[in-house]
């Protein structure tokens, strides 16, 4: 793979930095000013010293003195407008970038997201992002403008003397070399440094962790003599950067001080021999000072952003991540007429098949109750229903048309999907059930809140607006579910898939789930992944799963009758005579 | 402790004393650097006047050469300074990390929940290294703009004193000027901050909730939000950057203009012959060099500012009391029995009690269940007694010693833990079976227990077998999986107590019925080992083997008995006996599809 470099970074960013041309324009424009207004200073200094003082001429002095009192507040304008003006623009490319990444990333297949932990995704699209922003800010254009100080000093001086000043740079190819295998040195102990801290990092999130289980197994002398040694490590690559830099600096200095002394010398010979006059002289010497500068930004700057780049890198990446196809056709009073024929999936080609050769037909509005165990498929059935997974063997009917013709946009608004533990968003209860939709109105919110039971929710946490917090941590899980239900009857989709959930219910909730769940599969084509013994005992067909195969489809009491899969799972956990008496009797009711 | 004293409260002096010859060889070379820094405009002065004068070659290659050595030794101090300040703050920072590690291998579970892991982990990289910022180079430019300015300012005013006051007239503004623009810069950089934590939120939310967005086709109007934050943020920064680039253009303007003055005010004086041009110019050279201390006193007390805010943000945590402490002296040698004796215990800072006058005791041997609903205070329980918490004294004894007066080391080396959450650290795969680093395990007796759990197989399978990393670069291994190499670890230290906390809840019954047999089975491995095992479930099947079950309600014993005779007694416990008949097998999981 080609690596990531400067000129790549600019090809990337090159099209977000030219939607604000004029602000670049200006910006340009205010750097070559600056250097420009840099160079002629010193040049006054010079022009006073031989045209002024020399000359006895105190009126040329005070001319030199306004101009220079003029360029100096120029140049404090300019410092202040360049750098100004290249953070606005930096800021407006970031805000572009950043909106393009959160719109592609929500377009990437699920996929993407079982592969990488959210929490990565989400320093693409924060932290990486600022450090881009350091990256163009101080990198891209402090590289420029300082390359572009060192070209007009170069020029300042070839004006002055052309002769001295190449006896004076004689040396600068050297520093120049030397300065870039010092940086380059650098750049590797900072990635290593970095390497370091993420090690430290990683560590201390798992001491956290397991910090029970390390005091419980009397672990704790152990992993601080490891810890001790990964910081000491690290301090031993801190120290080794130090020492770089520790050399960096005198290599620049000590250049300084020979190009100095040189230009002093040997300007002094030309000052007596060729008539260089002495204020030139003074200017130059200036110049000489102000080269190094520049040229130290460069060198250390350049270097230490080379590892900033992979944070720029990632961002690109993630750009370039194909996204899913949003195209396909919509499904106008969808009936709900679902059919699996043959299908097989797995989730990656080197991966076990967790779906196969499954086939089975749900009718319009019929209640389906999925019945497995752990690993059976049934999340699966669900993710491929989303179009999340498009399936490769066999195919998806819904209503007839083959699922992966369908714009997925559409296919997911008319399936409503209530997870096991439903995702809330932090904000209020309103915006958890509308997700912020426009379309759904406060009295739509409020009535589906109302129909799933939920309003009890909304007066004990305190009204509508009531804050929810992050992952919902402030309800309990079955007042999660409950909201999650509203949120099916705001948005009323034409079928629904509920993955009921099992743990951690309280019975006052789970009474109420129970009520809102047979309002909410009225009149819509419902499928259940059933934990449940009335749900399963109410559906009208039972899908029996085992290893991503599908074993038996029926009612409950005709899967009973099998003694088959169903009968072995039911039997596993409650005696059978109990279920059908139970059965009876509700059924009788 | 007079030491540690000093630390929370003169961190600085603390640290500066503790690595004292670092940081004194290191100012002493920042003092010898500016020294012969200051020395250069007088020799450029110098060698200037030679030119006019028209002196010998001679004479101008000595002074020239004098210049050189001046700059050379720069050169070189300045080489040693950074090396010296360099140990010395790295070593600072090694320092404090220590500390801090050592500091929360003391800390209950309580401390743990208050703080997220970015938070701790933020501590330990960013606020330390602010801290190092702040002592070292923070302190170190400070000392450097002082020492150059204690050192040119007797210079110039020996030099010149007319042209001194004049030139460094808006040099008393500098410190005003400083003030504001800093105290601007850090109001309008924690608005920044606070947007930014707004901003990523959002991310965080849409990210973590993609699969609700997408199903609900919601992409549009969530970019629509993220926007919104992302714009309020860009203005923040934008105000940021409006005071962060006006202050150096302000501070070197106040420096420069001593140029402008300068040249009006020396210019007569030279034309008179009263001054040389050369001591024009060392002026100049020194206005330049004043410029330098302006910023750098500024920059080093920002530095030093934030190293403090970090400083209280480390000091908070190292000043945390640790829950239990450490006092017992006495040593375990063959466990007999465990007994509670009326244990209530109230979490630090709840009102309500988590545990309320509890009593049972459990014998060598006995295998012990103990139930009861969610919250019920079963986890509670068994973290009273690993001493994860403080033990109210004489509450519960081991062989009828209070607990508190068992060394934690010998109390821990009793019991066998599996935790709730399979746990596993990113290390090999018998690295974490051998986690307790007890001496009679060997590379053959961990392949022994890995075969009683049935796991060995499924290792062999995984390339690199025993030695595959485990964790997010390793291997990812099934839920069930990491729990049997959970039992293993806790099952290889042979300790004569063994606890499942709630360990099994992630495992279907069936699978959780194999385990529990298997324990058995492995417990029954050498001569005159009879473990004392605790099973804590909310699930019944689980308990079917148990000896006694203990049935937990409200932090109170509501029964303890055999499960026939629970079913009559125990309300609860029939609850949840009923509860549990109406559930379905293998419900709990959604693994087959991550998110």
């Amino acid at each position: 793979m080609k690596s990531f470099g400067f000129k790549q970074l600019l090809i990337g960013l090159w099209p977000y930095i030219k939607r604000q041309k004029n602000l670049l324009r200006v910006t340009v424009a205010a750097i070559i000013l600056l250097a420009l207004v840099g160079r002629i200073l010193p040049a006054l200094i010079g022009l006073a010293i031989d045209e002024g003082i020399i000359k006895d001429d105190l009126n040329y002095i005070v001319k030199i003195c306004i101009a220079y009192g003029v360029l100096e507040i120029i140049r404090t304008l300019l410092l202040f407008s360049h750098r100004f003006l290249f953070f606005k623009l930096g800021n407006q490319v970031l805000f572009d970038l950043r909106n393009d990444l959160i719109e592609h990333v929500q377009k990437l297949p699920a996929k993407y997201f079982d592969k990488i932990p959210s929490g990565k995704i989400v320093t693409r699209v924060t932290n990486d992002v600022v450090s881009l922003g350091d990256l163009f800010t101080q990198g891209l254009v402090g590289i420029f403008s300082n390359a572009l100080s060192i070209v007009f000093i170069l020029v300042a001086m070839s004006l002055i003397s052309v002769k001295l000043s190449v006896v004076t740079l004689i040396t600068a190819p050297i520093l120049i070399y030397i300065g870039i295998s010092l940086s380059n040195k650098i750049r590797s102990t900072l990635k290593i440094a970095k390497r370091k801290v993420a090690r430290i990092n990683a560590f201390i999130a798992e001491n956290v962790n397991g910090m029970k289980v390390i005091q419980v197994f009397n672990r704790i002398d152990k992993n601080k003599q490891y810890f001790s040694r990964l910081s000491e490590t690290y301090r031993q690559t801190q120290l080794k950067a130090v020492r770089l830099y520790a050399l960096l600096w005198p290599t620049m200095n000590f250049f300084n001080a020979a190009a100095i002394v040189t230009a002093v010398f040997y300007g002094g010979y030309l000052n007596q021999n060729e008539g260089l006059k002495i204020g030139a002289l003074i200017a130059f010497i200036i110049h000489v000072q102000d080269f190094v500068h520049p040229l130290r930004f460069i060198l250390e700057k350049y270097q230490q952003l080379q590892n900033s780049l992979t944070g720029a890198e990632r961002i690109f990446e993630v750009l370039g991540e194909p996204t899913e196809d949003y195209e396909g056709l919509q499904l106008e009073n969808l009936k709900g007429h679902i059919e699996f024929k043959n299908v097989s999936f797995r989730y990656g080609a080197h991966l076990p098949y967790v779906l196969k050769n499954m086939s089975f037909e749900i009718e319009p509005g019929e209640q389906v109750a999925l019945v497995g165990r752990t690993g059976s498929g049934k999340s699966t059935i669900i993710g491929l229903l989303q179009r999340f997974y498009d399936i490769e063997e066999g195919e998806i009917l819904i209503d007839g048309v083959n699922i992966n013709k369908l714009s997925r946009t559409d296919l997911r608004q008319k399936l409503g999907v209530v997870q096991q533990d439903p995702f809330m968003f932090k904000g209020s209860i309103k915006d958890n059930v509308s997700l912020g939709d426009q379309r759904i109105s406060e009295q739509a919110i409020t009535k589906a809140l109302k129909d799933s039971y939920s309003d009890g929710i909304v007066k004990k946490h305190g009204g509508l607006d009531a804050e929810v917090k992050e992952r919902g941590e402030n309800l309990s899980q079955g007042e999660r579910q409950l909201i999650s239900f509203a949120r099916i009857l705001a948005f009323d989709p034409a079928i629904l898939v509920l993955d009921e959930a099992t743990a951690n219910i309280d019975s006052q909730s789970e009474h109420y789930i129970q009520k809102a769940t047979e309002i909410i599969s009225k009149d819509r084509t419902s499928i259940f992944i059933a934990h449940r013994l009335s749900t399963i005992v109410n559906s009208d067909k039972i899908i029996v799963l085992k290893n991503g195969e599908l074993i038996e489809v029926g009612n409950h009491s005709e899967l009973l009758e099998n003694r088959s899969e169903y009968f072995e799972l039911c039997k596993n956990q409650f005696n059978v005579e109990e279920i059908e008496s139970r059965l009876e009797t509700e059924l009788h009711i | 402790m007079a030491k540690s004293l000093n630390l929370h409260k003169k961190p600085f002096r603390y640290f500066i004393r503790k690595y004292a010859s670092f940081f004194g060889w290191g100012m002493a070379f920042v003092f010898l650097t500016n020294f012969f820094d200051v020395i250069t405009p007088v020799l450029l002065k110098q060698a200037i006047d030679q030119i006019r004068e028209k002196a010998e070659v001679e004479s101008l290659a000595t002074t020239c050469f004098l210049f050189f050595v001046c700059l050379a030794f720069v050169a070189l101090f300045r080489y040693f300074w950074r090396i010296y300040f360099g140990r010395f703050h790295h070593s600072v920072a090694d320092d404090l990390r220590n500390q801090i590690f050592e500091k929360l291998t003391e800390l209950s579970p309580s401390f743990f929940q208050k703080k997220t892991v970015g938070q701790i982990m933020s501590l330990v990289t960013n606020d330390v290294n602010s801290f190092r910022m702040a002592i070292g180079p923070g302190i170190l430019i400070l000392m450097d703009g002082i020492i150059l300015s204690a050192l040119i300012l007797p210079i110039m005013f020996y030099m010149n004193w007319q042209w001194t006051l004049q030139v460094l007239i808006l040099l008393p503004f500098v410190p005003f000027v400083i003030q504001r623009v800093e105290k601007l810069v850090f109001e309008r950089f924690k608005i920044q901050q606070d947007r930014y934590a707004d901003m990523s939120g959002r991310a965080q939310e849409i990210i973590s909730g993609v699969r609700v967005i997408k199903g609900f086709a919601q992409e549009k109007n969530q970019l629509g939000f993220f926007n919104q934050k992302s714009k309020t943020y860009e203005n923040a920064c934008n105000d940021v950057a409006f005071v962060d680039s006006a202050f150096h253009p302000i501070m070197e303007f106040t420096v420069a203009f001593g140029s402008v003055i300068l040249l009006y005010v020396a210019s007569p004086d030279v034309m008179r012959a009263e001054v040389t041009i050369g001591t024009m110019v060392a002026f100049q050279q020194f206005i330049q060099r004043m410029a330098w201390p302006m910023t750098a006193i500024g920059a080093g007390i920002t530095f030093i500012q934030q190293g403090r805010a970090s400083f209280k943000r480390i000091d908070d945590l190292l000043l945390e009391e640790p829950e239990v402490v450490d006092s017992g002296e006495k040593v375990i040698k063959d466990f007999e029995s465990l007994e509670f004796h009326n244990l209530s215990f109230t979490y630090p800072g709840a009102k309500q009690e988590a545990l309320k006058e509890v009593s049972f005791k459990i014998n060598r041997g006995e295998t012990l269940g103990l139930v009861g609903p969610v919250g019920a205070g079963k986890s509670t329980l068994i973290q009273v007694l690993t001493r994860l918490w403080q033990t109210p004294s004489n509450m519960v004894s081991v062989n009828g010693i209070p607990l508190n007066d068992i060394s934690l080391i010998s109390l821990r080396d009793l019991i066998a833990y599996v935790p709730q959450d399979a746990f596993l650290f990113s290390n090999t795969v018998a690295d974490n079976i051998r986690f307790s680093l007890k001496d009679h395990i060997t590379d053959e007796s961990i392949k022994e227990m890995a075969r009683s759990v049935r796991i060995h197989k499924e290792i062999e399978k995984v390339p690199g077998g025993y030695h595959a990393m485990l964790g997010e670069r390793g291997v990812n291994l099934s839920g069930g999986q990491k729990q049997r190499l959970t039992i293993a670890r806790a099952l290889i230290k042979e300790s004569p107590i063994i606890i499942l906390d709630d360990s099994l809840s992630a495992v279907d019954s069936r699978t959780e019925k194999n385990i529990v047999e298997k324990i058995k089975e492995v417990s029954e491995g050498p001569e005159g080992y009879e473990p004392t095992i605790i099973i804590v479930s909310h699930r019944l099947a689980t308990l079917k083997h148990a000896d006694r079950i203990v049935v937990i309600n409200d932090g109170k014993i509501d029964a303890i008995g055999s499960h026939d005779e629970l079913v009559k007694q125990s309300e609860t416990y029939k609850r949840l006996d009923q509860l549990q008949s109406g559930e379905l097998p293998g419900g709990q999981g959604t693994q087959e599809t991550p998110l």
